[in-house]
C-alpha cells in the first residue's frame, strides 16, 4: 500500500482493543488477530505505521502469549521509517511538544515523534488523539 | 481486473492530498501544503474505490476515465452527501457505501471519514465540495507530487 497516511497508536491500539473486546489472549489465534489487522489496513486503505506505533504496542504487553500475538499484528504493516529515526525527527518532536494547544493538555512523546517522522516523510497522519494544538 | 483508489483529504493544518492509486500503488497526487506549523494529522478523507475490468490500470487512462464518467461519480457523492447530512460519527470505522449506477463493468464503494467531531458534523459539505470540484481534482494530480511532497 502506498497512500501517504501512517496510523498513529490511538487508532491501532483502540481497533485492537475493539477487537479483542473481552476475549482473553488465549482465545486469539494468529488467525484472527491477523484477520484484524487485515480489516484495519481495508477500511482505511493503508497499511503505514512509524516506529513510536509498533513500541506502544509492544511497550503494552503483559505476557508472553500477547506478545507472540502482539508482533503477529504489527508483521501486517510496513513501518515506513524502518526504525531510522534521525535528529531532525527529534527537533520537530521537541517544536511540536513546545506548542501549548488552547484547553492546554500534556502532549506524550510517542504523539510528537510520530507526527514529527510523519512531517519528515511527507506523510499525514490517522489519528484520534484531539489533544495537540492546531 | 484493476483496484483503483481516488481519494481527497485534509489535514488539521488546512494542507489538502488528492491522489490516485491503482493496485494499490501511488500513481498521481496533488499536495497543497497548510498554514503556519505543519501538523500532519488529518482532518477528514473521502474516497472513491472502484475495481472490475473496466478499471484501467493505468495512470492517464484512468484520468480519463475519472473525466468521462465524472457526472455518475458526482451523483453518488451527492447522495450520500445528502444522506450524510446530519453528520457522521467520529469514529475508527469510516463511513462505506457502494455507488448505485457506477460506471460499465465496475463496482464503486465510497469511504468517508472524519477524526473530530466539527468534521464529522460537516462531512456532507466536504463531500459536495469533492463533487463540485471533481473535474479539477483530477485534471491537477500530477505526477511530480507522488515523490516530491
Amino acid at each position: 500500500m502506498s497512500r501517504r497516511t501512517v496510523f498513529d497508536s490511538s487508532i491501532v491500539i483502540g481497533h485492537l482493543r475493539r477487537s479483542k473486546a473481552s476475549r482473553s489472549w488465549d482465545d486469539v489465534s494468529e488467525h484472527m488477530i491477523v484477520g484484524w489487522a487485515e480489516e484495519l489496513i481495508e477500511i482505511h486503505d493503508t497499511n503505514a505505521i512509524v516506529t513510536p506505533v509498533k513500541i506502544e504496542l509492544l511497550a503494552g504487553v503483559m505476557s508472553q502469549l500477547e506478545g507472540e500475538r502482539t508482533r503477529q499484528y504489527l508483521a501486517c504493516f510496513d513501518c515506513v521509517d524502518k526504525g531510522d529515526i534521525r535528529s531532525q525527527d527529534w527537533v520537530d518532536a521537541e517544536r511540536i511538544a513546545s506548542r501549548v494547544p488552547h484547553n492546554p493538555q500534556p502532549r506524550q512523546l510517542g504523539d510528537c515523534l510520530i507526527r514529527a517522522i510523519a512531517n519528515l516523510l511527507r506523510y499525514d497522519v490517522l489519528t484520534r488523539d484531539l489533544g495537540f494544538p492546531r | 481486473m484493476a483496484k483503483l483508489n481516488f481519494y481527497r483529504q485534509t489535514r488539521q493544518d488546512g494542507g489538502s492530498r488528492t491522489g490516485l492509486e491503482i493496485n494499490n500503488v501511488l500513481r498521481l497526487m496533488n499536495f497543497v501544503p497548510g498554514t503556519g506549523d505543519p501538523d500532519p494529522a488529518l482532518a477528514w478523507y473521502v474516497d472513491v474505490r472502484c475495481d472490475g475490468n473496466g478499471v484501467p490500470a493505468e495512470k492517464e487512462p484512468a484520468r480519463l476515465w475519472l473525466l468521462q464518467n465524472a457526472p455518475r461519480f458526482q451523483d453518488g457523492l451527492h447522495r450520500i452527501a445528502e444522506e450524510l447530512q446530519r453528520g457522521i460519527d467520529d469514529d475508527i470505522y469510516p463511513v462505506q457505501r457502494v455507488m448505485l449506477n457506477p460506471p460499465a463493468e465496475s463496482t464503486v464503494k465510497l469511504v468517508c471519514s472524519a477524526m473530530r467531531r466539527e468534521e464529522a458534523r460537516d462531512i456532507a459539505q466536504k463531500i459536495e465540495m469533492m463533487k463540485s470540484e471533481w473535474d479539477g481534482l483530477v485534471n491537477r494530480l500530477n505526477e511530480s507530487d507522488v515523490n516530491g511532497a
